[in-house]
């Protein structure tokens, strides 16, 4: 019966009372099965087992209802019943209904009001804040940086207005310099630097053109452009030590210039001189130490690749072996002074391609477009390369110079000579006649335009043209060529005369 | 590493105003709650404010890619002279060069700050590629892998450095 009663308590009370019928059957059984002890032991046990089928389906019935709560009773009832009892406390049996007297949240933001459960069950405002957080003030830094940011643009622009013109240009020339095409980049530069203000002079544009011309060998440009953006002192701050070494080193240059000049100038004027003392004496020069001697303020040495290039230009007018001179401008390229590269590098690559070193030859070629995309020298030295092969090949010829043309600076026509060559290997004179009389008429006359000149005239049938140009040799002090003579008298052929290696023409 | 972050945006903290600025523009705009605007912060929110999470994969999209947009352009816009005309041409000039670093340092702060707090790039990647459709996806993708590769940049300094070396490059060229 306690258990009874303890599930009276648990139960709704509509599963009670049915409980409870169920045990009054069950109680008036046991009372009838001891009045009838002697009625019948089988009897009574058919009627109990009845009995306690019965009770066993009423139960069922009751806890089957309540545990789905689809009783008659209300559904907390049944919620109740299938809450398991290791939860419930037996001290506190009203625990629930303390939990749900607990007090609410309130909003972190105005801590009156209880925060909204629709954001979620920890979600710290009310619904009343968060409508207001929507419309959260913009802070007033914001705008005022805003407003400084839009006036500073405004007045960049009016300031870089007045920079316009010189932009424009500078920009262009700054575009020729970075792909390399140094002539278009001096020229476009020039321009903008010959008016200029020093006060608000482009600096990407002078250290461009000063390393330009360092690289052409225009040092005294390059200096004459130093002294006039640099003071001495600006000269002193350590980021710009670069042009005090351009000034000093155009010194060096000079200095040896002269000391070279002292050597070769008067002995090879006339036709004896004494080859190797001059070279013995150009030598020497590599071991004097002019500042020591009081003949320099600042040179201690003189340039050893101009020393070793005046040799090489000895040895040519001396009419050394082809391959003798390529070997001494070897020895100038291993010295190593990249700065100095203008002054040889164009020799270089005509002997390499005179002595049909075409590997060499193309190196150098490479060289001279690397350190300026529009070298027209080097597509005309390239041109040589043609010329000197077992079997000239007078359309690449052609073909060369035409590039030469295409990148050659405004007044600049050597690639007319090298044309003119060209079409004096297809035989057609004519037009090589043409070409080296506009080639003259642009450039004036040298030892070669006029020997070449007077051997287009010859070819040409145009012997005037020879006399004129033997007349104005002869005047100069100089001879017209062997070679030109030689073809003159039927001696040579046009072709052999072209790609005579011994010397040029 | 946040101490680092930190110092950066307060070194850069025009643009960490104007960003912050910006998103809280873009919050009242899409009416999301702003529980914090304050633009400049000791913590990993500095440059940014704290909001909800945006409800929908445009939300999501517009708090990480407008700010950005509009700090990458003013970058352009501010940095373009000074860039140009001052680092690279080297123009000389008292009041070029005075403007043109002051015009420089906003570009350099704007583009520092440009980007979204990681967590939003995360749940914008979430929100476009689990709640857009097919062509929210199409067309916000381009613009969800700049600003979530930059939010993971901008998370580890990277765009600090990313501009210090494009400035270094610019000055020696």
């Amino acid at each position: 019966m306690d258990q009874n009663k303890k599930d009276n308590e648990l139960m709704p009370d509509t599963d009670a009372e049915e409980i409870s019928d169920a045990a009054s059957v069950e109680e008036t059984a046991e009372e009838s099965a001891a009045q009838n002890s002697d009625g019948g032991d089988q009897d009574l046990k058919e009627e109990l087992e009845q009995i306690r089928d019965m009770f066993q389906q009423e139960l069922d019935k009751a806890t089957s209802e309540a545990e789905t709560g689809e009783t008659d009773g209300d559904s907390e009832a049944g919620e109740s019943l299938i809450q398991p009892l290791e939860d419930m406390d037996p001290a506190n049996p009203h625990q629930d209904e303390d939990a749900e007297e607990a007090p609410k949240r309130i909003c972190e933001c105005c801590g009156e009001s209880t925060c909204s459960e629709d954001y979620g069950e920890d979600y710290p405002f009310c619904d009343a804040c968060r409508e207001l957080m929507k419309r959260y003030p913009l802070r007033i830094s914001g705008i005022i940086m805003c407003i400084i940011m839009a006036a500073l643009f405004v007045a960049t622009v009016f300031v870089s207005a007045d920079y316009a013109e010189g932009f424009m240009t500078v920009g262009q020339g700054a575009s020729y310099y970075d792909k390399g095409k140094v002539t278009s980049a001096l020229s476009v530069y020039y321009s903008y630097l010959s008016s200029a203000d020093p006060d608000t002079v482009s600096k990407k544009a002078l250290h461009d053109t000063i390393d330009a011309y360092v690289s052409n060998g225009y040092m005294s440009d390059a200096a004459s452009l130093i002294k006039t953006y640099y003071d001495e002192d600006a000269l002193k701050l350590p980021w710009n030590k670069k042009y005090q070494k351009i000034l000093d080193r155009t010194t060096i240059l000079t200095e040896s210039y002269y000391a070279i000049a002292d050597i070769i100038e008067g002995p090879m004027t006339g036709e004896d001189y004494d080859y190797d003392e001059i070279m013995a004496q150009l030598d020497a020069l590599k071991t004097v130490n002019p500042k020591e001697e009081g003949k320099s303020e600042i040179t201690e040495k003189y340039s050893e690749v101009f020393i070793e290039f005046y040799r090489y230009l000895v040895m040519s007018i001396h009419d050394e072996s082809p391959e003798t001179q390529l070997e001494q401008l070897k020895k100038v390229d291993e010295l190593g002074e990249k700065d100095m590269e203008w002054a040889y590098l164009a020799s270089y690559c005509a002997l390499a391609a005179r002595c049909s070193d075409e590997k060499l030859t193309r190196e150098i070629f490479d060289r001279m477009l690397k350190n300026n995309a529009e070298d027209s020298g080097a597509y005309n030295a390239m041109a040589m390369y043609y010329r000197y092969l077992e079997k000239p090949d007078a359309d690449k010829m052609l073909e060369l110079s035409e590039q030469a043309k295409e990148n050659a600076y405004s007044g600049d026509v050597s690639y007319l000579m090298t044309s003119a060559i060209a079409y004096l290997l297809k035989g057609d004179y004519e037009t090589a006649l043409d070409n080296m009389e506009s080639y003259i008429n642009t450039m004036g006359y040298s030892v070669q335009s006029c020997n070449l000149y007077a051997l287009c005239g010859l070819a040409a049938g145009d012997d005037t043209v020879y006399d004129e140009m033997k007349k104005l040799l002869e005047d100069s002090g100089y001879e017209i060529s062997d070679l030109v003579v030689q073809y003159k008298q039927g001696k040579m052929t046009i072709e052999e005369v072209i790609t005579d290696k011994g010397g040029d023409i | 590493m946040t101490g680092l972050y930190v110092l950066i945006k307060y070194l850069t903290f025009p643009g960490a105003l104007v960003r912050g600025f910006w998103e809280q523009v873009v919050c009242r705009c899409c009416k999301v709650p702003v529980e914090d605007n304050r633009y400049l912060r000791n913590d990993e929110m500095a440059s940014h404010i704290e909001h909800e999470f945006m409800p929908t994969a445009r939300g999501a999209f517009a708090i990480c890619f407008v700010p950005c947009l509009f700090n990458l352009v003013g970058a352009f816009l501010m940095g373009l002279i000074p860039s140009v005309m001052v680092l690279y041409l080297k123009f000389s000039g008292l009041a070029l060069t005075l403007c043109s670093a002051v015009s420089y340092w906003f570009a350099l702060s704007l583009f520092v700050n440009a980007f979204p707090l990681v967590e939003d790039a995360l749940h914008m990647k979430d929100k476009v590629y689990h709640s857009g459709n097919i062509l929210q996806k199409i067309f916000y993708t381009p613009g969800l892998f700049i600003t979530f590769g930059g939010a993971f940049l901008e998370k580890y300094c990277l765009t600090f450095l990313a501009a210090v070396i494009f400035t270094v490059v610019l000055l020696l060229k």
